[in-house]
């Protein structure tokens, strides 16, 4: 336990110093605050995105999830997202670095210029990620309580104010340097282990083929509706092109192509991970440990009998750093959301530099004491409000930004009403429940879709100059 | 002069593959209505298309397979077929998340290519023309 304690314990004290080394350049505009000075290179981001996307969920979870209910479900809820990075390398990533701002509302409300959009939005990226970043709390608070005998009160507290030392002084430079060694380090101890059992095993279709034929649910396609994993995949797959925290990481890198780079590469690394701890390390787990009540103990129980103390500390660490490199970057979103998008936009409010400076480090604080607040007694189906809030966003946004980057004829009507309607629908379908046993989301984004088309044929075609400059955006 | 550098040389008498394949359809309907659901849905496609910003024809490509490929994963049949004792559905989802990065990858690492390339060229076509040394690379 001392050298788990001395491995996290060291790991916290580095984040904090990375911020503060960040914020030598990180305070100096608002460039360089939001997204980096636009000069991180392909390598860098690419492993930054895949350790923002690898929450605490993609180590532990993910695990679990596949020992729970076998691989093919697993899969369902996780391909979702791999599908959505290619989405974004072609449909988004291009237009939206050329565009050449700091977030995704800079754009819509651009396209479609109203107050409705410049303030919805917003709202929406804060309702939607404040729930998302409590589950990363949560889940930090389990994990510490769990592996280091932590009281998860202190442990959520700890992590809370850590991360709004190293967001607020070191903006997206510290989140991408953590980032990358959160990354680096989360490849390392799931690959690397999926590797050793592999060697061990002597072929990883072996080892499924031995798990599967001890515990054959484990490869059986559990007994929910096709619409129930449709609904998951689609919600993934149309929410990563709009995630915030994705769309930043977009607008860091030097120019389009190393964006897209980036998003693929990430992917290649995410799919990796994934799929190295659902066809090996779950195997393993079964085989070694079939009667698990706690099915998330699955890997913790595999690297206790697999590796010596010094390595299960390092395992500790990058649970944490899964956790963490999300929760940062949600953290940073959801500020710029209401430093940057309310407070600049949708307000107007003209602030100086050293003005901005405070009112998004005031926002990173307030923000963090909200999901502090909300992280100390969190509701018992918290993963279902986030999964909720994820497609409050992919219903709301998904349709207004792929037609404003690609669809000649949409237009300010088309987008406010696509925006409205899209979650709008979306929140009455979860409250009331989608007919026919659907999920929401499958009802929803052709609700948006649908209204974009009306939005469009009722408020006639937008001026030349807007079109031409949406044209511009499409340049290599 | 070699076979086929003309224009308009006719280089073989014999009809076409496609053309042979086409005189053995039945002809069930009038000649003149055959190409009919054609020139209807080229006469609509046109507006339609015109109506969209242009995609790269490998970019577009790469994005119809990618959601053919997530439609077929999910057939209902999928979920009852076995190999090595994982649905075929699941593997199907392994193979989404393997091919889908990799083949949009392999467009912008394609696409870096020719760009290079294509500046390669022009490089040396402005050498030639100017004499090298004589910002070759000026205006990329």
């Amino acid at each position: 336990m001392t050298t788990e304690w001395v491995l996290v314990i060291l790991y916290l004290v580095g984040c904090v110093g990375i911020g503060v080394v960040a914020s030598r350049r990180a305070q100096g505009s608002g460039d360089e605050y939001w997204v980096a000075g636009r000069r991180i290179g392909t390598a860098v981001n690419a492993t930054a995105i895949m350790a923002s996307l690898a929450s605490g969920g993609s180590i532990i979870g993910v695990m679990g999830l596949a020992y729970q209910t076998g691989v093919p479900a697993t899969l369902a809820l996780f391909a979702g997202a791999v599908l959505g990075f290619p989405l974004a390398s072609l449909l988004v990533a291009r237009p939206l670095r050329n565009f050449g701002k700091y977030t995704i509302t800079d754009f819509l409300g651009h396209r479609y210029a109203h107050g409705i959009v410049r303030a919805l939005v917003p709202i929406l990226i804060v309702v939607a990620f404040t729930t998302y970043m409590v589950a990363q709390l949560k889940a930090a608070g389990i994990t510490a309580e769990a592996l280091l005998g932590v009281p998860y009160e202190q442990a959520v507290v700890l992590a809370t104010v850590v991360f709004i030392l190293y967001v607020s002084l070191g903006g997206m430079l510290a989140i991408t340097w953590t980032d990358v060694v959160q990354g680096a380090l989360m490849l390392a101890l799931v690959l690397g282990t999926a590797l050793v059992m592999v060697l061990r095993a002597g072929s990883p279709l072996a080892l499924i083929g031995e798990a599967t034929a001890a515990a054959p649910a484990l490869g059986q396609v559990a007994g929910q509706p096709v619409s129930h994993y449709l609904g998951h995949f689609v919600i993934w797959a149309t929410a990563i092109p709009v995630m915030p925290h994705i769309v930043m990481r977009v607008y860091t890198a030097r120019d389009a192509r190393g964006a897209r780079m980036s998003l693929n590469l990430a992917m290649l690394a995410y799919s990796a991970l994934i799929l190295a701890a659902v066809f090996v390390i779950v195997p393993v787990g079964k085989l070694g440990f079939p009667e698990l009540v706690d099915a998330d103990r699955v890997f913790l129980e595999v690297m206790r009998a697999e590796f010596p103390p010094a390595i299960r500390g390092v395992a500790v660490a990058a649970v944490l750093a899964a956790v963490m490199s999300t929760t940062d970057a949600l953290f940073l979103a959801c500020a710029s959301a209401i430093a940057h998008d309310l407070v600049g936009g949708a307000l107007g409010v003209q602030l100086r530099p050293r003005a901005a400076a405070w009112v998004r480090n005031l926002a990173t604080v307030a923000l963090g004491g909200l999901a502090l607040a909300w992280a100390l007694s969190p509701p018992e189906l918290l993963s279902r409000f986030y999964t909720a809030g994820i497609g409050l966003l992919s219903a709301g946004l998904f349709v207004p930004l792929i037609a404003g980057l690609w669809w000649k004829r949409a237009n300010r009507a088309g987008g406010i009403a696509a925006l409205v309607v899209g979650s709008g629908s979306y929140v009455a379908l979860l409250l009331f429940g989608a007919p026919w046993g659907l999920s929401p989301i499958l009802l929803a984004l052709p609700a948006s879709a649908l209204a974009m088309i009306v939005g469009a044929w009722i408020g006639g075609r937008d001026p030349g100059a807007v079109i031409d400059a949406v044209a511009r955006l499409h340049a290599d | 002069m070699t076979r086929g550098s003309r224009p308009f040389e006719r280089v073989s008498a014999s009809p076409s593959p496609g053309a042979a394949l086409r005189s053995r359809l039945p002809h069930g309907l009038p000649v003149a209505w055959r190409g009919l659901p054609i020139a209807a849905a080229a006469r609509y496609r046109d507006p339609l298309v015109r109506d969209f910003f242009p995609m790269r024809r490998d970019e577009a490509a790469t994005l119809a397979i990618l959601i053919v490929a997530a439609a077929l994963a999910f057939l209902p049949g999928l979920r009852e077929l076995e190999f090595l004792g994982v649905a075929a559905f699941g593997w199907a989802m392994a193979g989404l998340m393997i091919l889908s990065p990799a083949l949009a990858l392999w467009i912008v690492v394609r696409d870096r290519g020719e760009r290079r390339d294509r500046d390669r060229d022009h490089d040396r076509d402005h050498d030639r023309d100017h004499g090298p040394g004589d910002g070759g690379a000026e205006g990329r």
